[in-house]
C-alpha cells in the first residue's frame, strides 16, 4: 500500500490564505515522514523551486501543482503529472494572468470555505489585484499531463452543490470528467472536523462512485501546524477589510487545516480508507519534478556557413586588438583557454547575447560596464563586457567558470554577468531592447518578493487586532529607524505608544509580529534581472504582468531562478554610470574627451584625495563609514580601493575583519594565514589581503582547498551564503564545511575561523571582481572629481537625488575645493547644471523648484533666439505659470534683467498673463514702490534653500558663526587635542544606525568649513531618541577622538540647535 | 468707540479649561488633524518659548519639548467658553457682538468714557477668574480695536487692556497677519518682504489690486484699520442653564464638580450682565443606566456669586450616591431678582432616586452591570454565543430571529452535566460515559466536531470539542469538551 503523502497544500506565497513558508511546510512534512508533498498555491508557481531545493534537502518528493481561479470564480487544483503538464499549467496561469479579464468573481471564497451559506452571493471584497482568470476553454486546451482535483469548498463541484444542490455539482463533475477523463480527475474529500460536513462528503463519496471516479482524501493544508491558524485568521481579515471581531463566521472555525501523517489521516477518514491509500497512488503516477525543467539559454542568430563559437572567437580576438594591441602569447593563451572551456560548456550564444547588448548600448550612447564575476574573464573584458583588465589584476577565470559548478541537483551554475548602466531612461531604452529581441514571451524580468516587516507588518496587525491609528501613527513614529534592532522590546515600544503593558491584545500582537515577518506579501519587480529563454519562456515558468505597464515578470525571484540553472542578465541602474557618461560628455564638449577606459591609472593627486577622505560625491567611498576608514587604509592602487570598497560592508565587519586588515597594513600586528596548521595553503590564497579573508572567492577557495568540497558542494554554500529567506540552508551547508573541514583532520580553529568567515559573509559577500569593478567607478569619479571637478560636480547636481550627499552638501564641497558656484540665471542657466569654465558651475534651472522642464527648455529656446530686453520681455515670451514666475523670482533668477529678487516679486504678480490686455499694450509697470527693499544677504539665503534646496553662497553658518562663540568649527577640531571636551554644531546632513554597529549612532553635522562627525552611544541615543531623529539641526557637546587622522566627537550632550535663520536642510536618513 | 475682548489661543484655552487644572506656565498645544495629518495646532505662549509652532509634527514636538501637553480639541469646551467671554462682555454694554472665535466686539456708545477703562480691566480679571486668558482693546473701528487687544496680549500691557489714540503709529508695528491675509496673500506679502500693517500701507492700494485682485484691495482695507459699523447683536440666551455629556461615565461625583464649577462661573456672569441673581439650582444627573436623578437645591440667599453656587453644589454631591456612573448633567438657575423668599430651614439636602433607576441599579449590582440587557446572537463559530444589547425602545422593531437549526432538537442540560469519559484506545472514540444521571457503553460515536475562537485576547478565548453518542442502552447525547473537562451538553430527541 503506498504511503499517504499530502497532494493539496498551500503555501505563504497564496498571499492573504496560507500561513507558512515552503520551507516550513517541507520541514513539518518530514518530521512527520510524509514521502512526497505537493505545494498548490492560488494562481501561481512562486513556491516551487523553493520546495524543490527544501524537499531535497529533506529527503522527500516535491510536487508541483497549482489551484487556477476560473472566470467563475471556482478554483480547482492541478497536480502535474510529467512535463507536458507542466508546460501546460506554466502556459495556462501565464494566459490567464496576461489576459485582461473582468474580475468577475461573484462568490465570496472565504465564507464559502467555513460554509455559511448566507455569505455566498456576496461580492468577493478578497478579488485579487491581478486576478488569474482561467475560462473552462483553456483549461481544456492545457489539460494534457495535469491531474484535476475537484478541490475544496471553493472547487467548482462543491461550490455547485452548496449553490444549486447536488445535481448542479454532477453536471460541473461531468463538465471536468469530459476535459480531464476518468484517469486524471479525482474527487477530494476534506475534513475540517466541522459539524455538518459528513453530508457534504457523503454526497461527493455517492457522486464519484457513480460516475467511477476515484475518491482522494487531503488535508487542504494552509499551514504547517496549528501555531499557523492565528496568521491565517489575520490573512483573512486582510483579504477581506475587516479586524478580528468584525470578521465573525469569515475567520477559520479551527486550526485543522495543518499537515497530518498518514496515521492521523487513516484514522480521520477511517469509514474511507480508500481515499487515503489513493493519494499515495497518485502521487506514485507524477512523474515530475522542477529537475526536469526544460530551461534552454537562446541561441545567438549567426550567419549562414557560420557558428556561434566561431563568432566568437573572431569578436573576441578583434576585441582583443583594441585593448591590447596585437595581444602578446599571455593574453593569447588566457583567451584560447577561456574560449576552450566557454565552447565546451555550451555558453558561446550567452556570451555573443551579452556582448551584442553592449555593443548596441554603445552604439545608443550608453556607458555600460559589466559587473561580477565576469571581470574575472578576459573574454569579458575584450568584448567590451567588462572594464577591468583581468590580466593586469591577476584575477582568476575560474572564479568565474568552471567545469564544477553545478548544483547539488545537477543543474548548471551559469555564469554571472551584471552590467550596470546609466539610471534611468537609458536603463529603459536596453530593457526595452530585451523584450524585442526575444519577443513575444521568450523575457521577462525576475520577480522579487515583498515581505512583511518593520512598521508595514505592524500596521497590517495593528488594524486586524483593532488597534487605533492613533496608536499605530505613535508606534511608528517611535519606532527606531536603521538597520539595527531597537534597543527597547516591542511591548516596551508599544507601551511607550500609549498602550498599556497588560492590553489583552498584546501579547497576540507580539507574537503575530513575529510569525508574519518574512512572510510575502506579493510579487513586486526585481529592479534589474532579465531572464532570457530559447523558445517560450512561458513553458518554463508562468508569467505575469507587472504593476509597470508593458513589463511581464516571471513567478520565480532570481535566487529561485538561478538555483534551477536559468540564466539572469541584471541591467542595473547606477546614477554614477549618469554621471560619469555626462561628465564625459561635458568634457568632450569642451575639446577634452575622456573615457572610462582611457582615464590615466594610478594617479597620485586621485590617491591622494582618497587618502585624505577627500570623497564627497564619489562612488562608493563617500559614506561616513569609508571616509573613516580611508585615512586608515590609505588607498595606493585599484586593488587597495577594491579592498576599501570591500571592506566596509556588513559582512566583513561582523567577522571583526576591518581592523586586522588596516593594523596589517600599517605593520602593527604580524601578517598569518589563517592558522599556521594550513599556513602552506591559505598563504596563496590569502596573500593579497595579507591573510585577512576578505573577498567571497577567498572564502570559497579555501572551502574547497581545505574543506576537500568538490565544486557542487562549493556552489551549494556560495549559494547558501547568499539566500537570505532561509537561514536554516546556510546552517546545513555550515554544518557540512565543519564536517568536510574535520574528516580532512583540520583543527577547530580554523574550522571556526572559516566558519566565522562563512556566515559574516552571508548576504554581504562581496566577490573580489565586484569589488574591483565597483573601484574602477571609484577611481573614476575621484579623478574626474579632482580633475575635471566642475564638470563633474554639474552632472552630479544633474542626477539627484543619489549617493551620501544631498545637493547643499555637494554644493559647499565644491566650493571649498575651490570652484564657482554660479547662482541660477534665466539669461545663462540651462535646464541641467553646466560648467561654464574650468572652475565655475552654473546652477541649472532644474533645481528651482516647482518649474517645468517643458517651461525651462522653451526658456533656452527662446533666449537663443534673442536675449531677453527686460523682465517683462521675458516674461511675455515665455509661458510660465505663475508659481514658476514666483519661484524664478524668489531664487532671483532674473537678477541678470535688472530687477532685485523682491522687484522682480513685485512685478511678476501683476496680471502678466498672455491674454491679459494691458500686457499687450505694453503697459509696463511703474517703479517698484519704496516699500519693498532689496532681501537682506540672510534673507536671500533663505529664498535659496526655500526655492532651491542649495546656496551657491556661504554655508547658512557662517552667517550665524558670532553666534556660537563655543562651538567648534568642523575644520578646527584636528587642532583640538584626544580626549578634550568640545562642542560641535549644524544641520544634520546625515544619521546612520548601521546593523553592524552594536547600536551605535553616527551623526555628520555640516557647518562652513566641512562635515563634523559624532559617534552615539545607544544609551544616549535612546534617551535622546527624538531629538536625534526629528531636530534638523543639533549642537554636541562630547569628548574628542583622533585616530589615524580620523576624528570623531564622542557625543556626551545632544541639543536641538534652534536658529530661525537657518535652513532645513535634507540630511541621508538611516539609508 | 468700540472694545474688543480677544482670548488668543483660544480653542487651546477652552480645552485646558474644560479638562483637569493645569499649571499656566506648562507648554500646552492643541492636535490638529486625523491619522497621519496630525500636527501641533495653536500653542500657547510657554510652547512658543520652547521652540514650537502650529504644523510642527508631534515627534519633532516632543524632541523640542518633552513636557509638552497636548490637548485634542473639545468643541463642547469652546461653546463653553465662548459663553463665558459673550457672558463678559455683555457686562461692559448690551450691544455685544460674536465678531469670531474668541473675540466679541462691544459698541460702548451710551457707556460712562471715564469708566471704560476699568470695566473692560473688570472684564478681562472676570475671565482670568474663570481661567480664560482675555485681553482688551478700545479704538475707533472694531478692527482697530481688535487689533489693540490682540497687541496688548503680545506685549503683556497692564491690565491686559489699550485704548488706541494713535492710530498710524500703532499701525506700523503691528505684524501683518493681524489682518488676515490668506494663505496665498501672506506667501506674496513674506516675498515682497512686507511685515507690518505700516509697511502694507504704505504700498499703493492700485497696485496691491493689481496683483491680488478685490480681496487685496480688501487686505489693504483691513490693514488701515477698517470702518466703524453696525454690530451684529449677540441676543443673550434665555434662561440661565448649563449642560454637558461626559463620553466615559463619571464613577465618583465629587469628579463632577470642576466641571460643573466651570459653567457656574459663566452663569454668574451671566446672572450678572442681565443683574439678576440665583434663587435655587435645578441639577439634573443622566446615568449611564436608568433615568436621570434630578435634584432642585434652594439656596440660603439669593446671589449673583459664583462661589456660594458652587459650594451648594458640593455639598449636595458630596452626600449622594447614585447606582450608575453619570453620563451627563443640566443645570439650570432659578433666577430672580432680589431675595424673594426667607430662607427654607426645613428643606432637605438630598432626594431619593427615582425608584426605577435604584431597583435597576440594584440588579444591576447584584449580577454585575455587563449582565443586564437583552440577549443578541452575535456572529461566530461558537455555539448559542450570545451578547447583550440594551433592550428595544417600544417602537423599535424586535432583532429578527437566528436562523433555523438543522438536526435533531436538542435538550440542553443547564447547566452541563459534568461527564468522565473513556476513549478507545484504537479509534480514539469514546467508549464509556459516566455522569450523576446516567452512564453505559457507548453504541456509536460521531465526530469530534472541533470549534476554537477569539484567540487574540485571552480572557475571550475558547475552544471546544463536541461528540454525538448514542448508549448503548438507549439515548443520544451531545458530549462537550471544554478546557480539559467533559459536559454532556444534551440530550437529542
Amino acid at each position: 500500500m503506498a504511503a499517504y503523502c499530502e497532494l493539496h497544500s498551500r503555501s505563504a506565497f497564496s498571499f492573504l490564505r496560507g500561513a507558512s513558508t515552503p520551507e516550513a511546510l517541507v520541514a513539518e512534512a518530514a518530521r512527520r515522514n510524509l514521502p512526497a508533498l505537493a505545494v498548490l498555491d492560488r494562481d501561481n508557481l512562486c513556491a516551487a523551486p523553493r520546495v524543490y531545493g527544501a524537499a531535497r534537502e529533506a529527503g522527500l518528493r516535491a510536487r508541483v501543482g497549482a489551484e487556477v481561479t476560473l472566470a467563475d470564480g471556482s478554483v480547482l487544483p492541478l497536480l502535474v503529472a510529467n512535463r507536458t503538464g507542466y508546460r501546460n499549467l506554466c502556459r495556462l496561469i501565464s494566459e490567464a494572468k496576461l489576459t485582461p479579464r473582468p474580475a468577475d468573481v461573484t462568490v465570496e471564497p472565504a465564507a464559502a470555505a467555513t460554509g455559511a451559506p448566507d455569505q455566498e452571493d456576496s461580492v468577493n471584497p478578497g478579488a485579487p489585484k491581478r486576478p488569474c482568470l482561467a475560462t473552462w476553454e483553456e483549461l481544456a486546451r492545457h489539460a494534457e499531463g495535469l491531474v484535476a482535483l475537484t478541490g475544496d469548498a471553493e472547487g467548482p463541484v462543491r461550490r455547485a452543490w452548496r449553490r444549486d444542490g447536488p445535481v448542479a455539482a454532477a453536471a460541473t463533475l461531468t463538465r471536468l470528467e469530459a476535459i480531464y477523463g476518468q484517469d486524471h480527475l479525482h474527487v477530494e474529500l476534506q475534513r475540517e472536523r466541522r459539524r455538518g460536513e459528513d453530508r457534504e462528503l457523503a454526497g461527493l463519496r455517492d457522486l464519484a462512485t457513480a460516475r467511477g471516479l476515484p475518491i482522494l482524501a487531503t488535508g487542504g493544508v494552509d499551514y504547517a501546524t496549528p501555531e499557523g491558524r492565528p496568521v491565517a485568521d489575520v490573512f483573512t481579515c486582510l483579504r477581506h477589510h475587516t479586524t478580528l471581531d468584525a470578521a465573525g463566521r469569515r475567520l477559520a472555525p479551527n486550526a485543522e487545516r495543518r499537515l497530518r501523517d498518514g496515521a492521523a489521516m487513516a484514522a480521520r477518514f477511517a469509514d474511507l480508507p480508500g481515499a487515503v491509500e489513493a493519494a499515495g497512488r497518485l502521487e506514485a503516477r507524477l512523474d515530475f519534478t522542477l529537475r526536469d525543467l526544460g530551461y534552454r539559454f537562446p541561441d545567438f542568430p549567426v550567419a549562414p556557413g557560420e557558428t556561434m563559437p566561431g563568432l566568437l572567437r573572431i569578436r573576441t580576438y578583434a576585441g582583443a586588438r583594441e585593448r591590447y594591441g596585437e595581444p602578446g602569447p599571455r593574453v593569447r593563451a588566457q583567451l584560447d583557454r577561456e574560449l576552450a572551456l566557454i565552447e565546451r560548456l555550451g555558453f558561446c550564444g550567452y556570451f555573443l547575447i551579452v556582448w551584442d547588448l553592449c555593443r548596441h548600448a554603445r552604439a545608443e550612447g550608453i556607458l555600460v560596464q559589466g559587473r561580477g564575476s565576469a571581470a574575472n574573464s578576459a573574454v569579458c573584458y575584450v568584448l567590451g563586457i567588462t572594464a577591468v583588465d583581468p590580466i593586469r589584476h591577476g584575477l582568476l577565470f575560474e572564479r568565474f567558470l568552471s567545469e564544477g559548478r553545478v548544483g547539488h541537483d545537477g543543474h548548471p551554475s551559469w555564469p554571472d554577468i551584471d552590467l550596470d548602466l546609466p539610471s534611468g531612461e537609458p536603463r529603459e531604452r536596453l530593457i526595452r531592447k530585451v523584450y524585442a529581441d526575444h519577443a513575444p514571451r521568450g523575457a521577462a524580468m525576475t520577480a522579487n518578493f515583498i515581505t512583511y516587516r518593520g512598521r508595514g507588518a505592524m500596521r497590517e496587525l495593528g488594524k486586524v487586532l483593532g488597534f487605533g491609528e492613533d496608536l499605530l501613527d505613535r508606534f511608528s513614529a517611535l519606532q527606531s529607524p536603521g538597520d539595527f534592532p531597537d534597543p527597547l522590546e516591542l511591548r516596551q515600544r508599544l507601551a511607550l505608544a500609549g498602550l498599556p503593558p497588560d492590553h489583552p491584545r498584546g501579547a497576540a500582537l507580539a507574537s503575530l509580529l513575529g510569525q508574519l515577518r518574512g512572510l510575502p506579501r506579493h510579487l513586486g519587480q526585481h529592479s534589474g534581472g532579465m531572464v532570457v529563454c530559447g523558445g517560450r519562456l512561458d513553458e518554463v515558468v508562468p508569467l505575469e504582468p507587472a504593476t509597470m505597464p508593458g513589463r511581464v515578470i516571471v513567478q520565480w525571484d532570481k535566487t529561485s531562478c538561478e538555483d534551477l540553472g536559468i540564466v539572469k542578465i541584471d541591467l542595473l541602474g547606477l546614477g554614477m554610470m549618469a554621471v560619469l557618461q555626462e561628465t564625459f560628455a561635458r568634457c568632450a564638449e569642451r575639446g577634452d574627451p575622456i573615457a572610462l577606459h582611457t582615464l590615466p591609472p594610478d594617479d597620485a593627486p586621485t590617491y591622494a584625495a582618497m587618502q585624505r577622505a577627500d570623497t564627497i560625491g564619489v562612488f562608493q567611498i563617500e559614506s561616513r563609514a569609508q571616509m573613516a576608514t580611508l585615512p586608515r587604509l590609505r588607498p595606493a592602487c585599484l586593488y587597495d580601493v577594491a579592498m576599501q570598497v570591500a571592506i566596509v560592508r556588513p559582512g566583513p565587519i561582523v567577522g571583526q575583519l576591518t581592523h586586522p586588515l588596516i593594523r596589517r597594513r600599517n605593520g602593527l600586528e604580524p601578517v598569518t594565514y589563517l592558522d599556521p596548521s594550513v599556513d602552506d595553503i591559505a598563504r596563496p590564497i590569502l596573500a593579497r589581503t595579507l591573510g585577512v579573508i576578505l573577498f567571497q572567492e577567498q572564502m570559497l577557495e579555501l572551502a574547497m582547498r581545505l574543506a576537500g568540497l568538490a565544486g557542487g558542494e562549493a556552489e551549494e554554500l556560495r549559494r547558501a551564503m547568499g539566500f537570505t529567506q532561509d537561514p536554516a540552508r546556510l546552517r546545513r551547508a555550515l554544518g557540512r564545511l565543519g564536517e568536510a573541514l574535520r574528516a580532512q583532520g583540520r583543527n577547530e580553529a580554523v574550522a571556526r575561523r572559516l566558519g566565522e568567515a562563512a556566515l559574516s559573509f552571508a548576504a554581504y559577500g562581496f566577490p573580489e571582481s565586484h569589488a574591483l569593478s565597483f573601484a574602477l567607478l571609484a577611481y573614476a569619479s575621484t579623478w574626474l572629481k579632482v580633475h575635471r571637478p566642475a564638470q563633474f560636480t554639474a552632472s552630479l547636481l544633474n542626477h539627484q537625488p543619489m549617493g551620501f550627499y544631498g545637493p547643499a552638501t555637494l554644493v559647499q564641497d565644491a566650493r571649498r575645493h575651490g570652484l564657482r558656484i554660479l547662482p541660477v540665471c534665466v539669461a545663462f542657466s540651462r535646464w541641467e547644471c553646466t560648467a561654464e569654465a574650468a572652475n565655475a558651475v552654473r546652477i541649472g534651472l532644474r533645481h528651482v523648484r516647482g518649474l517645468r522642464e517643458e517651461a525651462a527648455r522653451a526658456l533656452e529656446r527662446e533666449r537663443e533666439r534673442a536675449p531677453f530686453a527686460s523682465l517683462a520681455d521675458c516674461l511675455r515670451r515665455i509661458p510660465l505659470h505663475a508659481n514658476e514666475r514666483r519661484a524664478l523670482a524668489a531664487t532671483g533668477a532674473f537678477h541678470a534683467l535688472g530687477s532685485h529678487r523682491r522687484a522682480a516679486l513685485w512685478q511678476v504678480e501683476a496680471a502678466w498673463s498672455a491674454d491679459e490686455p494691458l500686457l499687450r499694450d505694453g503697459e509696463e509697470e511703474p517703479d517698484t514702490p519704496d516699500a519693498l527693499r532689496p532681501m537682506t544677504p540672510g534673507e536671500r539665503l533663505a529664498a535659496d534653500f526655500a526655492g532651491l534646496g542649495l546656496t551657491g553662497g556661504a554655508h547658512p553658518l557662517a552667517r550665524l558663526r558670532e553666534r556660537l562663540p563655543d562651538v567648534w568649527r568642523a575644520a578646527d577640531l584636528p587642532l583640538g587635542r584626544d580626549g578634550e571636551t568640545v562642542r560641535i554644531a549644524g544641520p544634520v546632513i546625515c544619521r546612520q544606525r548601521p546593523g553592524t554597529a552594536k547600536g551605535f549612532l553616527f551623526l555628520s553635522l555640516e557647518d562652513e568649513t566641512g562635515i563634523a562627525n559624532a559617534v552615539v552611544h545607544p544609551d544616549l541615543f535612546a534617551a535622546r531618541r527624538l531629538v536625534i531623529t526629528q531636530e534638523p539641526a543639533l549642537r554636541i557637546t562630547g569628548r574628542l577622538e583622533q585616530r589615524a587622522g580620523v576624528i570623531h566627537v564622542r557625543a556626551e550632550q545632544i541639543e536641538p540647535l534652534t536658529l530661525p535663520e537657518l535652513p532645513a536642510q535634507t540630511a541621508h536618513s538611516f539609508r | 468707540m468700540f472694545a474688543v475682548l480677544h482670548v488668543e489661543a483660544f480653542a487651546l484655552q477652552a480645552a485646558l479649561r474644560a479638562g483637569p487644572p493645569v499649571a499656566g506656565t506648562r507648554p500646552a498645544s492643541l492636535i490638529t488633524g486625523l491619522g497621519r495629518q496630525t500636527a501641533l495646532g495653536e500653542c500657547n505662549r510657554a510652547a512658543r518659548a520652547a521652540g514650537l509652532s502650529a504644523g510642527m509634527s508631534f515627534a519633532q514636538a516632543l524632541a523640542r519639548c518633552p513636557t509638552l501637553l497636548l490637548r485634542p480639541p473639545d468643541p463642547a469646551g469652546e461653546a463653553e467658553a465662548r459663553a463665558v467671554l459673550l457672558a463678559a462682555a455683555l457686562t461692559l454694554s448690551p450691544a455685544v457682538e460674536d465678531t469670531a472665535t474668541g473675540c466679541c466686539t462691544i459698541d460702548l456708545r451710551g457707556t460712562d468714557p471715564a469708566g471704560r477703562r476699568g470695566a473692560a480691566e473688570a472684564a478681562v480679571r472676570a475671565l482670568a477668574a474663570t481661567d480664560l486668558e482675555a485681553n482688551a482693546g478700545a479704538a475707533r473701528t472694531p478692527r482697530l480695536a481688535a487689533y489693540a487687544a490682540r497687541w496688548a496680549g503680545q506685549n503683556a500691557l497692564p491690565g491686559g487692556f489699550l485704548a488706541v489714540e494713535e492710530e498710524a503709529a500703532l499701525l506700523a508695528k503691528l505684524p501683518v497677519d493681524y489682518a488676515e491675509p490668506t494663505p496665498a496673500q501672506a506667501a506674496r506679502l513674506a516675498g515682497w518682504g512686507i511685515h507690518t500693517l505700516g509697511e502694507l500701507t504704505a504700498l499703493t492700494a492700485a497696485g496691491l489690486t493689481r496683483r491680488l485682485g478685490r480681496e487685496g484691495r480688501e487686505l489693504w482695507d483691513r490693514a488701515r484699520g477698517g470702518e466703524p459699523r453696525p454690530l451684529r447683536r449677540h441676543e443673550p440666551p434665555v434662561g440661565f442653564h448649563a449642560t454637558a455629556d461626559h463620553e466615559a461615565g463619571v464613577e465618583t461625583l465629587p469628579a463632577l464638580l470642576p466641571p460643573l464649577e466651570r459653567h457656574v462661573e459663566r452663569l454668574a456672569l451671566e446672572l450678572q450682565a442681565a443683574g439678576l441673581a440665583a434663587g435655587g439650582l435645578e441639577l439634573e444627573l443622566r446615568l449611564e443606566d436608568g433615568p436621570a436623578h434630578r435634584a432642585h437645591l434652594r439656596l440660603p440667599a439669593p446671589t449673583a456669586s459664583a462661589a456660594p453656587l458652587q459650594r451648594a453644589l458640593e455639598t449636595h454631591l458630596t452626600g449622594l450616591r447614585t447606582a450608575a456612573p453619570v453620563r451627563g448633567w443640566s443645570l439650570r438657575v432659578e433666577a430672580v431678582r432680589a431675595p424673594v423668599r426667607q430662607q427654607d430651614f426645613l428643606s432637605g439636602g438630598l432626594r431619593d432616586p427615582h425608584a426605577f433607576t435604584e431597583t435597576l441599579a440594584q440588579v444591576a449590582a447584584l449580577v454585575g452591570a455587563e449582565r443586564v440587557g437583552t440577549p443578541v446572537p452575535t456572529d461566530t463559530h461558537r455555539p448559542d454565543a450570545a451578547a447583550l444589547s440594551p433592550p428595544p425602545g417600544l417602537l423599535e422593531e424586535a432583532p429578527a430571529a437566528p436562523g433555523g437549526v438543522i438536526g435533531l432538537p436538542l435538550r440542553r442540560f443547564r447547566p452541563p452535566l459534568p461527564a468522565r469519559l473513556t476513549f478507545a484506545p484504537t479509534s480514539g472514540r469514546p467508549a464509556h460515559v459516566w455522569t450523576e444521571r446516567f452512564s453505559g457503553p457507548v453504541a456509536e460515536a460521531r465526530g469530534p466536531w472541533c470549534a476554537s475562537g477569539d484567540w487574540w485576547e485571552p480572557a475571550r478565548a475558547w475552544a471546544r470539542v463536541e461528540w454525538d453518542v448514542a448508549l448503548a442502552g438507549g439515548g443520544l447525547y451531545r458530549l462537550l469538551g471544554e478546557r480539559e473537562a467533559w459536559f454532556v451538553e444534551g440530550e437529542y430527541d
